[in-house]
């Protein structure tokens, strides 16, 4: 017992190493704020602990662990109604932008993600990972075609919101 | 304008974030699936309890009137079956299944949120109701030695503090518990109408 016990731990550490980041940062673009960041990859685990023994290997673990994380940052809802409106007047300049670093407009890229629609946060977040096409639609169980109608949508979406921050 | 490749750079070159440790997460994670089973626990312990309480209630004060048997039994049916409802609707969230299809899982947590808007408006109506002819029947004979002064001072201050409870606390409770249900079931519903788009 000890030592399926002893297994467990070493396989989610495992997993938890490998694709705790990427899971962090889906639910960064999805919450749009550090603190339920980590309550969110927390979840996700706890989840991926609970269920880990019922893994099958039907689909990839990849798959499986983002479509959990897809789940818990909807299943969030309970606690929060998630209406999140960002405060334009927080943005930096343009000018001010033009100077600032990298991670500055990084975190402006994800206050624009956060200003899209819950479902819209999550799959532009797995396009930014550049989780394919076909796994993307495994998590999410949108057909291939509806999801590359739905990308082609949000990037233009995103590439408009992000502008619109860039101008102030 | 920057199109979506300059955006994808842009997340390509983010600094990675530090990842909490993945023992502190292991912890925590050993911690929260504890919690949530004392929870049930605890819950099922309450159950229990209430049924022991009633019996030893009934077998300890020599109760002779009908009137009385019939409202403490109301008086248990109503908290058990309260008391089932919310178990119920602790197992029924743990066992939301977080690895299926997400649009399933919409589903299930709006039909989630539906039971218990249900359960926090007729139900906690039904079960109001219900404790109130418990303790009518109850009052019939604890209540008959008391002399008529004592009488009414007692009923008075039972039912003020039940039209207190039930008119001002309870319906701001209410109202204050459907719209925060209401507005996640909206939310569920808008989720699930994009995502069919």
């Amino acid at each position: 017992m000890a030592n399926v016990n002893h297994i467990q731990e070493k396989h989610f550490k495992e997993l938890y190493n490998m694709y705790g980041p990427k899971v962090q940062r889906l639910c960064l673009g999805y919450t749009g704020n550090q603190m339920e960041t980590e309550d969110l990859l927390q979840e996700v685990f706890l989840k991926v602990w609970q269920n880990l023994e019922k893994f099958r290997g039907e689909s990839q673990v990849s798959t499986w662990i983002y479509r959990i994380a897809v789940n818990t940052c909807l299943y969030h809802l309970r606690s929060t109604k998630n209406k999140r409106s960002v405060d334009l007047t927080m943005a930096p300049p343009l000018l001010y932008l033009e100077e600032s670093s990298k991670e500055e407009q990084v975190q402006l890229l994800y206050k624009a993600i956060s200003e899209l629609k819950e479902s819209d946060r999550l799959i532009i977040t797995m396009l930014l990972e550049e989780i394919p096409y076909f796994e993307m639609a495994q998590i999410t169980e949108i057909s291939e075609v509806n999801l590359r109608v739905k990308i082609h949508l949000i990037k233009q979406q995103l590439s408009i919101i992000y502008a619109k921050y860039e101008r102030l | 304008m920057k199109d979506f490749n300059d955006l994808q750079n842009l997340w390509n070159e983010q600094k990675k974030t530090a990842l909490p440790d993945v023992n502190a997460i292991l912890n925590n994670v050993k911690k929260a699936q504890r919690s949530i089973n004392n929870k049930i626990k605890i819950q099922i312990v309450i159950l229990i309890a209430v049924v022991i309480f009633i019996l030893i209630l009934v077998t300890v004060i020599p109760f002779k009137d009908a009137t009385t048997f019939i409202g403490i039994g109301l008086m248990a049916f109503a908290i058990l079956l309260f008391s089932a409802i919310r178990l119920v609707q602790v197992i029924r969230l743990h066992k939301i299944d977080l690895t299926q299809n997400p649009q399933q899982l919409l589903l299930e947590l709006e039909a989630y949120y539906i039971f218990q808007n249900t359960v926090n408006t007729k139900y906690t109506l039904f079960y109001f109701i219900l404790m109130n002819i418990s303790f009518a029947l109850y009052f019939i004979e604890v209540l008959a030695p008391v002399g008529i002064i004592y009488k009414i001072i007692i009923i008075a201050v039972y039912l003020s503090w039940m039209l207190f409870a039930y008119l001002y606390l309870g319906k701001k409770h209410k109202a204050k518990e459907q719209a925060k249900t209401q507005s996640i079931i909206d939310a569920i519903k808008g989720i699930e109408r994009h995502y069919q788009v």
